[in-house]
C-alpha cells in the first residue's frame, strides 16, 4: 500500500513540478490561504468573484443560486444551440423536417431537448432571480442601475425564447408568431392596426401600409412566412445572444462595481 | 478631473507623466477649451487642469495633487465653462445625427423593394355552386377566405380574426365563426358580437368573370366599420 | 364523493370566482398596513411561513396535484409536455416564496427584539470565495445539468403538426411565458395589451429601485421594514404574473373558454360572451337612445371616465389613502409611482368590468382601431 502511494505521489510530483503544469497554473494546487486568494486574483474566469465574502453572500438560503444558473443555463443553451444549427435549415420546405430529424436521425437525439428545456429553465431561473433581489432589497442604492440592466436581461431572455419558438415551422410556431407579430402591427402610429397610424397621411397617401409598418420589419413580409422565418432565426442565432451578452457583461461588472453581492449595512 | 476639457479623455497625470516623456511633444493643438483660458502654463498649475498643461507641452512635470486639482476646478474661469458646454452639446449633437442617420439607413434595411407573394386573386366557380345559407370553407385553406351566399348576395370574407390574424371556425350548429385564439365570434355576416375583436371580419372585393365565373381580388378590401359593404363591389347580386 | 369535490373545485377555479378570492385574500396574506396585519395576527395567517406551514403548503399543493391526476380531463393538460415547466414553476415559487417570507419573518423577530438581522450575523464572518464559493457553486452546476438531462431524456420536446395557415389550433396558446399577456389581450385592445402594458411593464419594472426611496431592508430579507414594497410586489408577481399564466395554462381551453381542471374540453361549450361598449351601456340601454353620429360626443363618457381615472384619482389618492406615500415619495416620484399603480389596478378592473357589467370597451373608436 504505502509503496502505491509513494508511487501516486511521485507521479503526481512529477506532474505539479512540470514546466507546463507551472506554466497554466501559476499558483499551484490552492492549499494555503494565500495561493486560494492567487487563484481567485489571477484566474481569467474565477476573477469574476472576489477574494473574500461574508459569509451570508454563499448561503444558498439567502442567494438561491439563480443567477449563476441562469448563466450557467445559457451557456448550456449557447452550446446545443450551436450544435443544432450544424443540422438545421431555416426554410420553409426544411425547417419542419429537420426538426424530425434531429430527433430520429441523429445520434444523442436529445440535444433539441435540453435546448427546448433549457429555454423554459431560464425563463424560471431569471424569474426567481428577480424574485430574490426583489425580496431582499438588493435593488436598492447603489445597486439600482444594475436592477435596470437586469429588466433588460429578462426582456431579452424572453425575446431570445419568442424567436426560438418559431424555428420549429410547427403550428405552435406559426400561430403564435402570427398573435405576436399582429400585436407589432397594433403598435400606435407604428403599425396598420394601432391607433394614429392612419392620422400619418398626406391626402390619400398613407405612411404606414402592409408593407412599410412594424409588422412588416418583425416577418420580412406581411404574412409569416419564408422571411419572418429566416428573420427571427438570425435573431435567434446571432443578433439577440450578442446583445445580451453584452448586458451580462454590463450586469456582471456592476454586481462588483456596486460592491458585490448585497448584504445587510 | 478633466472634466473641463472635451478633446481629452480623462487621465491619471502620474501614471501617463513617464511614457510621454520619451515621446517627442505632440505639435501643440491647443485644447478646445484652453483657447479662451487666460492662464498661462507658467501659472505654477493654477487654474489648469493636468490634461490642458499635457496638451500644451506634451510633458506633466510632476503629478498634481489633489488639492491643487480641486482648486484648479473650482477656480476656472466662467468663459471656459461655456465654451466646453457649447462644444460638449455640438459633440453630442453630431453623435446622436450620426446614431439617427445609421439608424434609419438600418430601418429602411429592413424593408425590401420587391416581395414575392402568391397571386392575391383566384377564380371561384359559378354562383350555383353554392347553396342559399350556407358558408362555403372551400377555399378556405388556398385562398384564405370563406363564400358565403344568402338570400340575395354572395360575398368573400376573409378568414383572418380581426383581433390578432388567428383562423376562425365555421361552427355549423351555432351558426357563427368562432375564433379559438381569444375566443371572439362572428355572424354568419361577418359582424363581432362576441370575445375581443374590435371589427367585423373583412370582406374582398368580388365580381363575375365574363364567363360567369366568381373572381376574388383580395387585394381590395371592404370595412363594415368605414361603411364599406354597401359598396357594389363588396358583393354579387345572385 | 370524489366527484363532487372535483365539481366543487371546478366551480371555484372559475378565474370570475377564484381572482375576486385570491385579490382579497391577498390583502391578509401580504398585510399592507396596520389594519389588515391585525386580521393576519387573528386570523394566523402569518403561521403560513413557519417550518409548519411550507410543509402545509407543499405537501396541499402536491396533494392536490396527485389528486388530480386520477382524472383523465387534468391529466390531459398537466401532462402535455409544454404545461410541465409551469406545473414545475408553481412547485418552485410556493416554495421560494415560502422560503423567502420565512426568512424575513424570522429576521423581523430579530429585528423587533432587538437584534440584528441574521444576514448581518452571517457578515460578520469572512471567507474565501476558494473553496468556498466555488465549491457551491460547483455543485449547483452540477445539480442543474443532471436535471436538465434526465428532464430532456424522459420528456420529448413538443412539436406538432406542420405549419398550416388555413387552420388555427383550438385552442391555440402562446408560450407559457407569455400567456399572463394572452390573458391580458381578452380585455384589452392589441395595442394596449401588447404593446403600451409590456412597456409599461418593463418601464415600471425598472423605475423600481428609483421610487422606493425606503433606506430600510437593503441586503436582507424583510417584510416589516418594507411592507408596502414587498405586497405590491406580491400582487403583480402572485396574482396577476403567476396567477394569470396559470389560467391561461390550465383553465382557458377550446374557443378560450373557461374550462375547470376536471372538465372535459367540449369543443361546443356554449358561453353567451355578448358584450357591450360603454357608450352603448349609457345611450342605449340607460337612456334609450340611438347612438349619436358624432364620435366624440359617443365617446364623451369613456373619455371623462378615463381622464378621471388618469387625472383626477392620482390627486384624490394623495389626499386620502395614500397621503403617507406622498409625503414618502414626494411629488415626482409619486406621480410616477401612482400611475403606474393605477396602470396595474387598470387589468383587475376591466376583468370585473368584462364579468359583471360585460362591458368590453370604455373608449370604443373602432374608425380609429382606438378602443380602451
Amino acid at each position: 500500500m504505502s509503496g502505491n502511494n509513494n508511487m501516486f505521489k511521485k507521479v503526481q510530483d512529477y506532474i505539479v513540478n512540470s514546466q507546463v503544469w507551472k506554466a497554466v497554473f501559476r499558483t499551484g494546487i490552492p492549499r494555503t490561504r494565500r495561493q486560494r486568494m492567487m487563484v481567485v486574483l489571477n484566474g481569467v474566469f474565477l476573477h469574476l468573484h472576489p477574494v473574500r465574502l461574508p459569509k451570508h453572500a454563499v448561503k444558498v438560503k439567502y442567494t438561491w443560486c439563480m443567477g449563476g444558473l441562469s448563466f450557467f443555463v445559457f451557456l448550456v443553451l449557447t452550446i446545443t444551440g450551436i450544435l443544432l444549427m450544424f443540422y438545421y435549415r431555416p426554410t420553409v420546405e426544411y425547417a419542419y423536417g429537420d426538426i424530425i430529424d434531429m430527433r430520429e436521425q441523429v445520434p444523442l437525439g436529445i440535444m433539441r431537448e435540453i435546448h427546448r428545456w433549457g429555454a423554459h429553465l431560464m425563463v424560471i431561473t431569471v424569474w426567481l432571480h428577480m424574485f430574490r433581489v426583489f425580496m431582499t432589497g438588493s435593488y436598492k442604492p447603489p445597486r439600482e442601475f444594475n436592477w435596470s440592466i437586469g429588466v433588460i436581461l429578462l426582456v431579452l431572455t424572453m425575446l431570445l425564447s419568442f424567436t426560438g419558438y418559431l424555428l420549429p415551422w410547427d403550428q405552435l410556431a406559426i400561430w403564435a408568431i402570427t398573435v405576436g407579430s399582429n400585436m407589432a402591427g397594433a403598435t400606435p402610429f407604428a403599425g396598420t392596426g394601432g391607433p394614429g397610424a392612419n392620422l400619418l397621411a398626406i391626402g390619400d397617401v398613407n405612411f404606414v401600409t402592409s408593407t412599410s409598418d412594424a409588422k412588416f420589419a418583425m416577418l420580412g413580409g406581411r404574412f409569416v412566412g419564408e422571411g419572418a422565418l429566416l428573420r427571427f432565426y438570425v435573431l435567434h442565432c446571432i443578433g439577440l445572444p450578442f446583445v445580451i451578452m453584452i448586458f451580462m457583461i454590463v450586469h456582471f461588472w456592476r454586481v462588483r462595481k456596486d460592491g458585490g453581492i448585497s448584504g445587510p449595512t | 478631473m478633466s472634466k473641463n476639457n472635451p478633446s481629452k479623455p480623462p487621465k491619471k497625470s502620474s501614471g501617463k507623466s513617464k511614457s510621454d516623456k520619451k515621446i517627442p511633444p505632440r505639435p501643440s493643438v491647443p485644447p478646445a477649451g484652453s483657447s479662451a483660458n487666460p492662464t498661462s502654463s507658467d501659472d505654477k498649475q493654477v487654474g489648469v487642469t493636468p490634461s490642458q498643461l499635457q496638451g500644451k507641452t506634451g510633458i506633466v512635470s510632476k503629478p498634481i495633487t489633489r488639492k491643487a486639482a480641486t482648486k484648479a476646478q473650482t477656480s476656472a474661469p466662467e468663459v471656459d465653462r461655456r465654451t466646453f458646454v457649447k462644444w460638449l452639446a455640438i459633440g453630442w449633437t453630431a453623435f446622436a445625427a450620426v446614431l439617427g442617420g445609421y439608424g434609419s439607413l438600418v430601418l429602411r434595411y429592413l424593408f425590401p423593394n420587391v416581395l414575392f407573394e402568391p397571386k392575391q386573386s383566384f377564380r371561384a366557380g359559378f354562383p350555383d355552386d353554392y347553396v342559399v345559407g350556407e358558408v362555403s370553407e372551400r377555399y378556405k385553406d388556398q385562398q384564405a377566405t370563406w363564400i358565403v351566399r344568402d338570400s340575395e348576395k354572395i360575398y368573400a370574407l376573409s378568414t383572418v380574426c380581426t383581433h390578432l390574424g388567428c383562423t376562425p371556425n365555421w361552427l355549423e350548429n351555432e351558426e357563427k365563426f368562432k375564433c379559438p385564439c381569444h375566443g371572439s365570434g362572428f355572424y354568419k355576416t361577418g359582424i363581432h358580437f362576441e370575445g375581443p375583436a374590435p371589427r367585423p371580419l373583412e370582406r374582398f372585393k368580388i365580381s363575375l368573370a365574363d364567363d360567369g365565373e366568381i373572381v376574388v381580388d383580395k387585394t381590395q378590401k371592404f370595412q363594415q366599420e368605414k361603411g364599406e359593404w354597401d359598396d357594389p363591389e363588396s358583393y354579387i347580386l345572385a | 364523493m370524489i366527484e363532487t369535490i372535483k365539481e366543487v373545485i371546478n366551480k371555484i377555479t372559475n378565474p370570475q370566482i377564484l381572482f375576486p378570492i385570491l385579490a382579497v385574500s391577498y390583502l391578509f396574506v401580504f398585510p399592507m398596513n396596520n389594519f389588515f396585519e391585525k386580521i393576519n395576527r387573528k386570523l394566523g395567517i402569518y403561521k403560513l411561513w413557519t417550518r409548519n406551514g411550507g410543509i402545509l403548503m407543499m405537501s396541499g399543493l402536491f396533494a392536490f396535484f396527485c389528486f388530480g391526476i386520477s382524472d383523465p380531463n387534468f391529466r390531459k393538460i398537466v401532462s402535455k409536455p409544454d404545461n410541465v415547466p409551469i406545473v414545475g414553476l408553481l412547485f418552485l415559487v410556493v416554495f421560494f416564496l415560502w422560503l423567502s417570507m420565512k426568512q424575513a419573518y424570522d429576521n423581523d423577530a430579530r429585528i423587533a427584539a432587538g437584534k440584528p438581522p441574521q444576514e448581518a450575523e452571517d457578515a460578520k464572518e469572512k471567507i474565501l470565495v476558494w473553496p468556498d464559493l466555488v465549491y457551491i457553486e460547483f455543485i449547483c452546476l452540477i445539480l442543474c445539468s443532471v436535471l436538465l438531462l434526465v428532464w430532456a431524456m424522459a420528456l420529448q420536446a413538443p412539436i406538432e403538426e406542420p405549419a398550416n395557415p388555413s387552420v388555427s389550433p383550438n385552442p391555440s396558446k402562446a408560450p407559457w411565458y407569455f400567456l399572463g399577456l394572452q390573458e391580458m389581450l381578452v380585455y384589452f385592445d392589441p395595442w394596449l395589451a401588447g404593446v403600451v402594458f409590456p412597456t409599461v411593464i418593463m418601464i415600471g419594472l425598472m423605475a423600481i429601485p428609483y421610487i422606493d426611496n425606503n433606506k430600510k431592508g437593503s441586503g436582507y430579507y424583510t417584510f416589516n421594514d418594507r411592507r408596502m414594497a414587498v405586497s405590491i410586489f406580491m400582487f403583480l408577481w402572485i396574482v396577476l404574473w403567476i396567477f394569470l399564466i396559470s389560467v391561461g395554462t390550465f383553465l382557458r381551453g377550446p374557443n378560450w373558454n373557461f374550462f375547470g381542471p376536471f372538465e372535459y374540453w367540449d369543443l361546443h361549450k356554449l358561453e353567451a360572451l355578448t358584450n357591450v361598449n360603454l357608450s352603448e351601456l349609457i345611450y342605449m340601454i340607460w337612456m334609450k337612445k340611438q347612438l349619436p353620429s358624432n364620435i366624440l360626443l359617443r365617446e364623451m363618457w369613456g373619455f371623462l371616465a378615463v381622464f378621471v381615472y388618469f387625472g383626477v384619482m392620482p390627486l384624490l389618492l394623495a389626499k386620502t389613502v395614500l397621503k403617507n406615500v406622498f409625503k414618502n415619495l414626494g411629488p415626482l416620484r409619486y406621480s410616477v409611482f401612482v400611475i403606474l399603480l393605477l396602470f396595474t389596478a387598470s387589468l383587475p378592473i376591466k376583468m370585473l368590468l368584462r364579468w359583471v357589467f360585460n362591458i368590453k370597451y370604455i373608449i370604443a373608436i373602432p374608425e380609429f382601431f382606438f378602443n380602451i
